[in-house]
């Protein structure tokens, strides 16, 4: 028989795991042990899903679903906006005296596009989906 | 949108936690309508109101403006 898990006590192990995962993490980057590092993560993860199946409560509800929508269009406004304003700024300033900041400027604005692009097809996709 | 969710929970004698175990959400969305800061889904609105045996307009009044 599984013994069943609350939210708190999944949480406790939740902040558990991260701290360790954390730790074995920036014990491999001073030690060069890179599988320790890739090791460390994929077993935290692992053990992360396992628990999580024993919780007794709900963990995510339409609640937790409609602000992660909120909080997606926020970051495409604000990341999309700001990146294509920077890289547009970094090419004007590098066709004034300053080259390096070109390429910089427009992998910026590429970056900008592509998250539009991105945004643009689930946009179609998620229309069709609800019948527009 | 004003809802009564905390009187009919009350006159259930459920606490938030128990009240949102039996709908299969969080105790914080129980609190969010509660306090009116979150609107369920229709979904949602029409599970509450057959959880308490009463009608979804009997638990969730929309505002003046909002009925316009």
């Amino acid at each position: 028989m599984v013994k069943k898990l609350n939210v708190k006590r999944y949480e406790l192990y939740r902040r558990a795991i991260m701290i360790a995962v954390a730790l074995l993490v920036g014990l491999s980057a001073v030690t060069g042990e890179f599988a320790l590092a890739i090791s460390s993560v994929v077993i935290g993860l692992l053990i992360l899903y396992s628990i999580k199946g024993r919780v007794e409560q709900v963990l995510v509800d339409e609640r937790a679903f409609k602000i992660s929508e909120k909080a997606s269009r926020r970051t495409i406004q604000v990341v999309g906006t700001v990146t294509a304003i920077v890289g547009l700024i970094m090419i004007v300033l590098g066709r004034g005296g300053y080259p390096a900041l070109t390429d910089f400027g427009m992998a910026l604005t590429y970056l900008a596009i592509f998250l539009l692009a991105v945004y643009l097809m689930f946009y179609r996709y998620y229309s069709w989906k609800f019948g527009e | 949108m004003k809802n009564k969710l905390r009187i009919y929970r009350a006159m259930h004698d459920l606490t938030q936690e128990e009240l949102a175990t039996r709908l299969g959400v969080t105790r914080q969305t129980i609190i969010a309508i509660e306090k009116g800061k979150y609107c369920p889904s229709l979904e949602l609105a029409f599970k509450i109101a057959r959880f308490f045996k009463a009608r979804v307009d009997d638990i969730f009044i929309p505002e003046e403006s909002e009925a316009q």
